[in-house]
C-alpha cells in the first residue's frame, strides 16, 4: 500500500460516515418495536410500515409521489433527450446558449422557483394540484436529464450516425433506429434518476401542491408536530425507492456522466 | 467533446433529391421541433414566472391584492429596515459557512478519489450519487432525530449516565444549521470537483514533481488551479442552494439560525405580501450573485 493510502481511506471513510450515518439511524429506528425514534432499540418490528401502508393519509401521499415521479420522469426524459440530440448538432455557441437555458433551473434556489411558480399560477388563475407539482418537478429534473444525455452524446461514436446518414437515413430515422437503441441503457438510467429526484423534491411540492401532498410534504407536516416512528418508516420508504433507482441506474449507465 | 459536424445531417443525406435550400429549411424545422418543447417549458414556467415576480416587487399591495402601481417601497423597506438587514447578513453567514465547509469536505473527498484511491473510483462515486439522491428531507429529518432533545445523542448520553438533562446546545443554533446544511450539500459539491479533477492528467502532476515541486507546491500551483473551475462551480452552486434553503433554518437553526427562506415564506403566506416577499428574494439573489462574481474574479486573479 502506498504511503498516504491508509490516510485517504480514513478520510474518505469519515466523510462517508458523515453522509450516511444520519440516514442509517432513521432506517434503523423505522424497524423499532417501541415508539421511540432514539435508543434504546426495542427489537425488530414492521409495525410502522404496516401503519403507513394502511392509513389513507400516508397511502395517498405515496400514491401522489409515485404518480408525480412517473409522469415527471417520462416527460423530462422525452423532451430532455430530444433537446440534447438537437444540441449535439448545433453550432457550439448556439448549443452553449441553449444548454445554459436548460441548466437555469439548477442554478436558481428551489425556494425562489417555488415562490415564482406560486405567484405565476395564482396570477394565471391555475389551481394548484398534482399537475402543478409535476410542472415544478419537471423544471428541476430537466437539467439533470439534459446534463447526463449531453455528456453521454458527447462520448458517442459519431461514425455510427454518419454511417446511417451515408446509407440514406434521415434525421428522424437515424434518431429512432440508430441513436435510441445505442442510448437505451442511459435513457432508462436517467429515467430512474429523474424518478428519484422527483420523489425527494420538497420545497416546490410544498408551495404548489394545493392539497395533493407528496411524501416529503407529509413528512414535513409531521416533523412540525414532533418525531414519530411512522415518519421514520415513511422516510425509509422514499429512501428505499431512491436508492433502488440509483443502484439500477448505476448498472445501466456511467455515473461519471453526472460529474462534469 | 468530439466536435459534432456543423452541417445539419439532412443536407448531407439527400443533396441530390431536394434542393439545398429546402433541405436546410427542413433540418431547421426538425431542430426547432426537438428544442422547442424543452425551451418553451423553461421559458413559460421559469423565466415568465420570474418576470412576473420581478414586476410584483415594484407593485403595491392594496387590500391583499397586488395592483400595478409602480413604486420602490418594498425595496426601500428591505434595504433600510434593520430586521431585514440582520436577516440577510445571517443568511449569508450561514450559507457561506455551509458552502465553504461542504466544498472543503468535497474537495478532500474528490482529491482522495482521483489521486489516491483511483482503483475504487466507481464504487465510491456510486456512494456519492446514492447520497445525492437520498438527499434533502430525509437527511434533515435524520439530524432532528440525532440532535433533538429526545434524540439519539441525548438519549444515549442519558442512558450512559453522563448527563441528567438533555443537552440543549445541540440543536437550534447557527453551528447546527451550518453542519446540517453542509451535510446535504457535500454530494452536490463532490460531482463538479471530481469532474474537473478527471481532466487533470497524471503527467501534469508528474511533470511538476520532476521539476522539483513538493507536495504542497504541486497542489497549490498545479492541482488547485486546474481543478478551480469545478471547485468554484461547486462552491457557487452550494452557496446559492444554501441561501434559498427553507427547512434547515426552520427545523435546525432556531432563533439565530433564521434565514431568508423562512421570512420570505412568512411574508407570502402569513402577510400575503407578494411585493415585499419578492423584493426580499430578488435583493438576496442580487447580493448572492454579486458575492459569487467577486469570488470568481478574486479566484481567477489569485490562482493564475
Amino acid at each position: 500500500m502506498r504511503r498516504g493510502t491508509v490516510g485517504s481511506w480514513i478520510l474518505v471513510g469519515a466523510i462517508l460516515a458523515f453522509l450516511f450515518l444520519p440516514i442509517a439511524i432513521v432506517v434503523l429506528f423505522s424497524f423499532n418495536a417501541g415508539t421511540s425514534t432514539a435508543p434504546p432499540f426495542e427489537g425488530f418490528s414492521l409495525r410502522w410500515y404496516q401503519e403507513i401502508f394502511s392509513q389513507p393519509e400516508y397511502t395517498g401521499a405515496l400514491r401522489n409521489s409515485a404518480i408525480a415521479a412517473a409522469v415527471t420522469a417520462t416527460l423530462a426524459v422525452v423532451i430532455g433527450t430530444t433537446a440534447s440530440y438537437a444540441l449535439m448538432r448545433l453550432a457550439p455557441r448556439v448549443a452553449a446558449a441553449f444548454a445554459a437555458l436548460f441548466s437555469l433551473p439548477l442554478l436558481v434556489p428551489g425556494l425562489f422557483i417555488a415562490v415564482a411558480l406560486l405567484s405565476f399560477f395564482s396570477r394565471a388563475k391555475i389551481d394548484m394540484s398534482l399537475g402543478t407539482v409535476i410542472v415544478g418537478h419537471l423544471l428541476i429534473t430537466l437539467p439533470l436529464v439534459v446534463g447526463v444525455m449531453s455528456a453521454r452524446l458527447s462520448r458517442l461514436d459519431v461514425s455510427m450516425l454518419e454511417a446511417a446518414r451515408d446509407l440514406g437515413a434521415g434525421g428522424i430515422e437515424t434518431f429512432f433506429r440508430v441513436l435510441l437503441p445505442l442510448l437505451a441503457p442511459v435513457v432508462v438510467g436517467v429515467t430512474l434518476l429523474a424518478l428519484a429526484w422527483s420523489a425527494d423534491e420538497f420545497i416546490i411540492s410544498l408551495y404548489v401542491n394545493g392539497g395533493d401532498q407528496t411524501v416529503p410534504v407529509v413528512i414535513f407536516g409531521s416533523l412540525r408536530t414532533g418525531l414519530d416512528s411512522k415518519v421514520n418508516a415513511l422516510a425509509s420508504t422514499i429512501l428505499a425507492t431512491t436508492v433502488a433507482a440509483t443502484v439500477l441506474a448505476g448498472r445501466l449507465m456511467s455515473l461519471k456522466d453526472l460529474a462534469r | 467533446m468530439s466536435a459534432p459536424s456543423a452541417a445539419p445531417p439532412a443536407t448531407r443525406a439527400r443533396p441530390e433529391r431536394s434542393p439545398a435550400g429546402a433541405a436546410r429549411w427542413r433540418s431547421r424545422l426538425l431542430l426547432g421541433l426537438q428544442l422547442g418543447p424543452a425551451s418553451a417549458f423553461v421559458v413559460v414556467f421559469l423565466i415568465v414566472p420570474f418576470a412576473v415576480l420581478f414586476l410584483y416587487s415594484f407593485w403595491r399591495l392594496r387590500a391583499y391584492e397586488v395592483v400595478a402601481e409602480w413604486n420602490l417601497d418594498s425595496y426601500k423597506r428591505v434595504v433600510t429596515e434593520d430586521a431585514y438587514r440582520r436577516l440577510l447578513l445571517n443568511t449569508l453567514k450561514i450559507a457561506m459557512g455551509a458552502s465553504v465547509l461542504a466544498t472543503v469536505i468535497a474537495f478532500a473527498f474528490a482529491h482522495a478519489l482521483r489521486f489516491r484511491l483511483s482503483r475504487w473510483q466507481e464504487p465510491l462515486l456510486f456512494c456519492v450519487v446514492v447520497a445525492l439522491f437520498s438527499g434533502y428531507l430525509v437527511r434533515i429529518y435524520a439530524w432532528r432525530t440525532i440532535l433533538g432533545e429526545r434524540g439519539v445523542i441525548n438519549e444515549s448520553l442519558a442512558r450512559l449516565g453522563l448527563i441528567d438533562e438533555p443537552l440543549s446546545f445541540l440543536l437550534f443554533n447557527r453551528g447546527a444549521a451550518i453542519v446540517v446544511l453542509a451535510n446535504f450539500l457535500v454530494p452536490i459539491a463532490i460531482l463538479p470537483i471530481y469532474g474537473a479533477m478527471q481532466n487533470i492528467r497524471d503527467r501534469e502532476i508528474e511533470a511538476a514533481r520532476d521539476l522539483g515541486c513538493g507536495t504542497w507546491t504541486t497542489f497549490r500551483r498545479v492541482t488547485l488551479p486546474l481543478a478551480w473551475p469545478g471547485v468554484f462551480f461547486a462552491w457557487a452552486l452550494t452557496f446559492l442552494t444554501a441561501t434559498g434553503d427553507y427547512l434547515v433554518p426552520q427545523l435546525i437553526g432556531g432563533a439565530n439560525g433564521t434565514m431568508l427562506g423562512v421570512i420570505v415564506t412568512d411574508t407570502l403566506n402569513a402577510d400575503f405580501n407578494l411585493p415585499r416577499g419578492s423584493a426580499l428574494a430578488f435583493t438576496a439573489l442580487v447580493v448572492t450573485l454579486s458575492i459569487i462574481a467577486l469570488v470568481r474574479w478574486v479566484g481567477g486573479k489569485v490562482l493564475r
